[in-house]
This record gives C-alpha cells, structure tokens and sequence, in this order.
C-alpha cells in the first residue's frame, strides 16, 4: 500500500515536475499561449538567468505567482512546473496535470528525453559538540572507516543511485545562511528517467517518480526525526 | 594555510561534477540561485529538542519539542510557548544552551513541588513538564 502520509512539518520547501524533448521551435514562436494559459495564477514572467558556461542552453522562460508559491519554466526543449508550496502530492499532480497536457497538446510534445521530480528538503538543524547530528535526521552517518570519527563539521555529498526503473540523483550537503549564521541540512532528490517515455504517459511517470522519491526519503530519515516532521510538536 | 577545508572552495568544484554527470530538474530559483536562499527566505526556523540532561542522566521528551530561533538586534533567542521557555544568547548554540539549561531547571522544580505547592499559571505549567518529561 503506498504511503502518502503528509508530514505537518514536512521540510520540503520545493517540488519540480520537469521533462526534456527534442526542441521545438513553436514553444519559442508562442510563448503567449502558455502564459495566457497560466496566467490568471501565474502572473509574473521572467526570463531565468543560464549558469555562466551555460551559454549553450536555451533561454527558459518563468511565469510565476505573485507571491512565488507556484510557476512554470518553459523553454525550446524543456518544461516544468514548480510549487513552493506544495501541501501533498494528489494537490500537486492536479495543479499540474491540466497545464502539462494543455502544453503537450499545443506545441505537439510527444517523444520525451528525460522525466524528473525534484524534492528540495532543507532541514534547520543545531550543531552539536561543533559537529552535524547528521544521525539524528538520517539512518546513516557519515561513515568512511571504522576507525575514523562519525561525525562531520561540514558535508557535501553527490550520489546517483541506480533504482530498477530509473535514477535517483541526491545531493546531502550542510548550508549556512549569511545573516545569522542559521545551518541547514540539504536533501535534494531528484528522480528521473530517460528511457521508455511518452508524453501519453506522463502522469503515470509522476506517479512513478513520486513513490519512488517518497519511499527513498522515508528510507534514509531517521525514525525520531519521523516522530518530529509527523507528529504534533510541542510549539 | 591553515590547514583546514573550507566548504565553499571545494564545492563549486563538486557541483560542476556532479552538475556534468547529472543535470537535476530546474528549480523556481533559476539556475544561478542557491539552497541559502531558501534558507533566507525560511524566517524563523525550527529545530527539535532532542534530550535533556537533568543531574547527569539523558531524558527524553514524551513528545517532540519544536525550538522556534530568531535573532534580535546582537542577541539570539531560542523559545516554545508551550513550555514558557525563553532562552536567549551571542550565538545560536549559546540560546540552544541556554534553552537546555532552563528547561532542565524547570523540569528539576516542577518535579519537586507537589500539586497543592503552585497555583494559576504555574500549575498548569507543572502539568505540562510533567507530562513531557514524565
């Protein structure tokens, strides 16, 4: 039985939906009907910067809430659709379905590169005895050898993990805010296919990569942690 | 040289490997924006208080209790309403201590005083400890 259990205090604070196809020039012809499309939700377009060395990659287009709860990124061979807001998975897939069918059917979207769903969780933490509790909030720690101390004063791990019906890249890194000094843990996953896709079956590869995403994260989150994102904190 | 790594100077190096092997899904903060600015934007953040320490033994709370962090001005403040817990320090781990330590001492005191000993808002604080921290 699927676990779609929503944690109250769940740490994600953004849930991408994305595919990649071979480029197709109508999406850069008709921007205005997607934005049309959208924009009574998403009124707000922009124009996202590429990483310098990216000068190869097309220019994506962002039409975005006002308060930046939700958007979607389109360009010549991509499409997403983001929420920073995301309240359970069935909100999300029905916010979402409409707009990438309506997507597929008007630019003719029909043979898919890569189908992803990113999960970004930044989890607030406090050091302890100068180290990372990383085994507070995760099943594993940080453990080169037996013999070495497991424990981390900063971590950045990258790691691609073979599933059977696709990948999952997650990156696992500690973060430091600037102004206050406040830390956070990063758990980015990302789940995605490359192969046997069709945009006829979109939903079901979201389906697919969300179970995929939630058992991986249900995995590696240590079971007091559980207790705390489930249950009813004393705030 | 110092001898030390610092995070930030490996990590572009990591990010660009691990961006070649593997581009992620786009995120709503562009390509250029960065996991810190999330951070940024979070407000104040929560943490669980995990244990407490209270006259050498490791006790753990009946259930999870969320430390709300803020700053204000040069001072750090570490506090739960629930528990009417107001911690402060320079640092955040110097209010996180701060919160251990009082928390510690109201659990002590609560423990100590019989029923009939506080009244009004004390009495239901005592409740309270005595419940989280049976």
């Amino acid at each position: 039985m699927p676990n779609n259990e929503i944690y109250p205090r769940a740490p994600l604070v953004e849930a991408v939906f994305e595919i990649r196809f071979p480029g197709e020039p109508a999406i850069e012809c008709r921007r205005n009907e997607l934005f049309d499309f959208v924009r009574q939700d998403m009124p707000v377009v922009r124009v996202l910067e590429p990483l310098a060395g990216d000068s190869h990659m097309f220019r994506v287009y962002q039409f975005a809430a006002a308060d930046d709860s939700q958007s979607v990124m389109a360009g010549l061979n991509v499409f997403a659709y983001s929420s920073r807001k995301y309240a359970g998975f069935e909100g999300f897939r029905a916010k979402l379905e409409p707009i990438f069918k309506f997507f597929c059917d008007r630019f003719m979207v029909k043979t898919l590169r890569r189908v992803g769903l990113r999960y970004i969780n930044v989890i607030p933490f406090a050091r302890e005895n100068g180290v990372v509790p990383l085994g507070r909030y995760l099943k594993s720690s940080v453990i080169l050898a037996p013999s070495l101390p497991q424990a981390a004063e900063v971590c950045s791990v990258g790691l691609l993990i073979p599933l059977p019906k696709g990948r999952i890249a997650t990156r696992i890194e500690t973060l430091k805010e600037a102004k206050t000094g406040g830390e956070a843990l990063l758990l980015d996953f990302d789940y995605f296919k490359t192969d046997n896709l069709n945009a006829e079956s979109l939903i079901e590869h979201l389906e697919e990569s969300h179970q995929q995403t939630k058992e991986f994260f249900e995995s590696i989150i240590a079971d007091q942690y559980r207790e705390f994102i489930r249950g009813k904190p004393l705030s | 040289m110092n001898g030390t790594i610092c995070l930030d100077e490996i990590r572009p190096w990591v990010l660009e490997k691990y961006e070649q092997t593997c581009r992620p899904a786009m995120s709503a903060r562009g390509f250029c924006g960065t996991q810190e600015d999330d951070l940024a934007q979070m407000g104040e953040p929560v943490i669980p208080l995990w244990d407490l320490e209270i006259d050498g033994r490791v006790v753990r709370p009946a259930v999870p209790i969320a430390i709300r962090l803020r700053k204000d001005g040069d001072l750090f403040f570490a506090e739960n309403d629930s528990l009417a817990v107001y911690a402060s320090g320079a640092s955040r781990e110097e209010a996180i201590e701060d919160f251990r330590q009082t928390a510690a001492f109201f659990v002590r005191e609560f423990h100590s005083l019989g029923p009939d000993q506080v009244m009004g808002r004390g009495s239901r604080l005592r409740e309270q400890f005595l419940k989280v921290f049976p």
